[in-house]
C-alpha cells in the first residue's frame, strides 16, 4: 500500500528508484578530515633500547 | 569559576586513585599467585621451567584480577547525573548507518523505524545517512530499490540519504571518514551506528541534549543492550551482557575519567572534534600489523582524548540496542578481526602525546587476546615441567639413615586453584547479589529464574571456555605469523550449524584436545585427570558448537532460562522495526541467502 508518495504516479518503478537516489544525495560540505601522523618515529625506540643496553653494560662493569 | 575547577580536580584525583588501586591490586594478586606457585613447585626442586610457568601464571592471574576489580568497582550504584541542555535543540545532527553486504530489507527497516521514532520525539530534523560499502552487485542493486521504498514510506526527502562508495578504502573507518570529508561540514553532531544497531528516538534526543550541555564532550558512548538472540549460544551471551555488563561497565566508567571508550557504534561524536582529531594514518608495512587500522574505534577515542576532548561512557542512557553473534563460529570470526585489530595497536601504543590511560587501554586490548595464550602456555609448561622433572631424591646425603621426603605442598596448589576460581566467580556472584538486592532480577524472569540462568551461564560458558581459548590462541598465532584475516561480512540472523559444518570449523580443536590427552596419558597419568576439564570440551567441540547454534525454546509467555528484560517487555523501537519489516517482507527471506531479496512493492511500474 502506498503512503505519502512523493513520486509522480506515472513514473515507472525504475524511474522512482532513480528519483529517490537523486533526492538522497548527501549535502556536499567542506572537507573536514586532516590526516594525522600517529606513529612515533621509528628510530626513537631503537635509540631507547640502545641507551638502556649501554646503561646496563656500564652498570655491570 | 573556582568551584567547578576545584570539583573537576577532585574528580580527576579520585579517578587516578581508583585506577592506581585497581592496577596495584591486580598486579599484587598476580604476584601472590606466582609466589604460591613457586613455593609449591620448589618442594620438588625449583626448575627454570617452573619459574617460567610462575611468570605466565603471574600475568594471567593479574588479568583475571583486573576483570574482578572492574566488577568490584562497578558494584556501587552511580550517583552521576550527566548535564543536559533543557532548552531548545540547536545542533544539526546526522545518524550514520554504515552497511557492507548486509540484508538491505532488515537494515533499511531499522532506519525507517528510527526515523519515525526520532521524528515523534523531536520536531528538530535529524538526518540519516546510509553509507554503503557493499561490493556484491546484487546487494548494491537491492539497496537502491529498498532505499526508494524507504523514501516512499517515510517521505524523508532531504532527511534520508544513501550513497555507495565505488572503492571501500579503509573499510568502515574509511567509509565514515569519506562521509566526514564530503558532508561533515553540514552537521554538528553525528550518531555512529552499526548496521544492526537500533536506537529509540528519545535516546537520540537525550544524547543530543547531553552533547549540547557540555561543549568539551567530544564523544558520548552508550552501553548497547544485546537483543533478538535466537540461538542457545546467542541467548547465553545476551543474558550475560544484560545481567553482568552494567556492573562491569560502571566499573570501567569509574576508571575512565575524561578518557572513556569508543566501541565503534551506538555513540555520538562532535563532528568538529572527530574531524580535526581522528584522521587515521595507513600504517607502514603489510597487514596484519601494517595497512589500515582495523580496530579504529579505540584509536579514535585515544586521539580525541589526546586533542583535549572528553570521551565519556554514560551507562544510564537507555534505549540503545545491538545484535550479537548467534554461534561460537560467528563469535570466533568476529573475535579474529578484533584480535588482529587489537594486536595492531602495538604499533600505536607509543604514539606521541597520547594520554597514559589511552596507552593502558591499548595494552588491555592486547592482553585480552594474549591472556588465553598465556593460560594455554601455563598449562603446557606445567605438563612439560612435570614430565621432565627427575624423580625425588630421598637420600641426598649418602650417609644418612632416614629418607628425606619433600614437603607436601598439595594444600597450596589446591588453595591456588580455589583462589583463581574465586577471582572468576566472585564478581559474578556479587553482581548476582547486587541484582537481587536492587530488584534487577525481576527483569530476568524473577529471582529463581535469574539464579538458574546465572548457574547455567556459568556451566555452559565454562564448558565452552577451552574452545574459545583454542580459537583465540589460533587467532593470535595467525596474526603473529603475518596472516591477514581481512574483514569478513557478519552473518546475522539464523546461524544454525550442522555437525559437519561445526566439525569443519573446529577439527583443529578436536585434534589439539586429542593430542593433549594422548601426551598426558603416555607421559604422566597423574596429571591426566587435571587435563580433562580442558581436553573433554575440546574433543566435543563440534557437538557443542552445533548444539549451541540451535534455536532456543521459543518464548511461550512463561519465564524461561536466560530471559532478559527486553524479552519480557519488548522495547518500542523493536516493535516498530518488526511492524515496518512485516509490511515490507511478508515472506521472510532467509538471511543466509542474501542475494535473493524480495522485491520492494513500488506502486504501479
Amino acid at each position: 500500500m502506498m503512503r505519502q508518495s512523493m513520486f509522480d504516479d506515472q513514473a515507472t518503478a525504475a524511474e522512482r528508484v532513480t528519483q529517490a537516489l537523486a533526492l538522497g544525495r548527501l549535502p556536499e560540505a567542506p572537507r573536514m578530515m586532516p590526516t594525522q601522523l600517529l606513529e612515533r618515529p621509528q628510530g626513537r625506540l631503537a635509540a631507547w633500547i640502545a641507551m638502556l643496553t649501554a646503561g646496563f653494560g656500564v652498570a655491570r662493569t | 569559576m573556582a568551584r567547578p575547577r576545584q570539583t573537576q580536580n577532585s574528580v580527576e584525583r579520585r579517578v587516578l586513585l581508583v585506577r592506581a588501586v585497581a592496577v596495584l591490586l591486580a598486579l599484587a594478586t598476580g604476584a601472590g599467585a606466582a609466589a604460591i606457585f613457586i613455593q609449591y613447585a620448589a618442594a620438588d626442586g625449583l626448575t627454570p621451567m617452573a619459574v617460567f610457568s610462575a611468570l605466565l601464571l603471574c600475568f594471567s592471574t593479574s588479568w583475571l584480577a583486573w576483570g574482578a576489580c572492574l566488577g568490584l568497582i562497578g558494584l556501587k550504584p552511580s550517583r552521576f547525573r550527566a548535564p543536559r541542555n533543557e532548552g531548545p535543540i540547536s545542533s544539526r545532527t546526522v545518524v550514520i548507518v554504515p552497511v557492507c553486504n548486509e540484508d538491505p530489507v532488515v537494515t533499511f527497516a531499522r532506519v525507517a523505524a528510527m526515523y519515525r521514532s526520532v521524528s515523534a520525539a523531536t520536531a528538530v530534523p535529524v538526518h540519516f545517512a546510509i553509507l554503503s560499502d557493499s561490493r556484491d552487485p546484487g546487494i548494491a542493486a537491492a539497496e537502491e530499490r529498498w532505499f526508494a521504498r524507504l523514501m516512499e514510506e517515510t517521505g524523508g526527502a532531504g532527511r534520508l540519504f544513501y550513497r555507495r562508495r565505488s572503492q571501500n578504502t579503509g573499510r568502515k573507518a574509511g567509509n565514515i571518514e569519506d562521509f566526514f570529508a564530503r558532508s561533515g561540514g553540514a552537521y554538528d553532531l553525528a550518531l555512529i551506528l552499526d548496521a544492526d544497531s537500533l536506537m529509540e528516538g528519545e535516546t537520540i534526543v537525550e544524547m543530543i541534549r547531553r552533547m549540547e550541555a557540555d561543549p568539551s564532550l567530544g564523544l558520548l558512548q552508550t552501553l548497547p543492550v544485546v537483543v533478538r538472540a535466537q540461538s542457545i549460544f546467542g541467548r547465553v551471551m545476551q543474558f550475560a551482557a544484560a545481567f553482568f555488563s552494567p556492573v562491569f561497565s560502571r566499573g570501567l566508567a569509574r576508571l575512565q575519567g575524561r578518557t572513556g571508550p569508543f566501541w565503534g557504534h551506538n555513540a555520538m561524536v562532535r563532528v568538529e572534534a572527530f574531524a580535526a582529531a581522528c584522521g587515521l594514518p595507513v600504517l607502514s608495512g603489510p597487514p596484519p600489523f601494517g595497512g589500515h587500522i582495523l580496530s579504529h574505534d579505540y584509536v579514535e577515542a585515544a586521539l580525541l582524548a589526546r586533542a583535549g576532548w572528553k570521551v565519556r561512557l554514560d551507562i544510564d542512557i537507555r534505549g540503545s540496542y545491538e545484535e550479537a553473534p548467534e554461534s561460537v563460529v560467528e563469535h570466533a570470526k568476529r573475535d579474529r578481526r578484533w584480535c588482529q585489530g587489537n594486536l595492531q595497536h602495538l604499533r600505536i601504543i607509543g604514539a606521541p602525546g597520547l594520554k597514559a590511560w589511552s596507552r593502558f587501554v591499548f595494552l588491555q586490548g592486547v592482553f585480552a587476546y594474549i591472556a588465553p595464550v598465556l593460560w594455554a602456555g601455563f598449562l603446557i609448561s606445567v605438563v612439560v615441567d612435570h614430565v621432565t622433572q627427575p624423580p625425588p631424591n630421598y637420600f641426598p646425603d649418602p650417609h644418612q639413615f632416614f629418607p628425606v621426603f619433600p614437603s607436601d605442598e598439595t594444600a597450596k596448589a589446591i588453595g591456588l586453584a580455589i583462589g583463581i576460581f574465586g577471582l572468576l566467580m566472585m564478581p559474578k556472584l556479587l553482581t548476582t547479589l547486587e541484582a537481587m538486592i536492587a530488584g534487577r532480577t525481576k527483569g530476568f524472569g524473577g529471582t529463581w529464574t535469574a539464579l538458574k540462568s546465572v548457574l547455567a551461564d556459568f556451566l555452559l560458558l565454562s564448558f565452552l571456555a577451552p574452545i574459545l581459548m583454542a580459537y583465540q590462541t589460533r587467532s593470535v598465532w595467525q596474526v603473529l605469523m603475518g596472516r591477514d584475516g581481512g574483514w569478513p561480512a557478519n552473518l546475522r540472523g539464523d546461524a544454525r550449524l550442522s555437525l559437519g559444518e561445526a566439525w569443519a570449523a573446529s577439527r583443529f580443536i578436536v585434534l589439539a584436545g586429542a593430542a593433549c590427552l594422548t601426551v598426558g596419558y603416555f607421559l604422566t597419568t597423574q596429571i591426566l585427570v587435571w587435563l580433562l576439564p580442558v581436553a573433554v570440551p575440546m574433543l566435543l567441540a563440534p557437538v557443542a558448537i552445533s548444539l549451541t547454534s540451535r534455536a532456543a525454546r521459543p518464548a511461550d509467555g512463561r519465564a524461561r532460562l536466560f530471559t532478559t528484560p527486553e524479552e519480557l517487555v519488548m522495547p518500542a523501537i523493536l516493535t516498530l522495526h518488526d511492524r515496518v519489516l512485516a509490511g515490507w517482507q511478508p515472506v521472510a527471506a532467509p538471511p543466509a541467502e542474501v542475494k535473493s531479496f524480495p522485491e520492494p512493492e513500488l506502486a504501479r511500474g
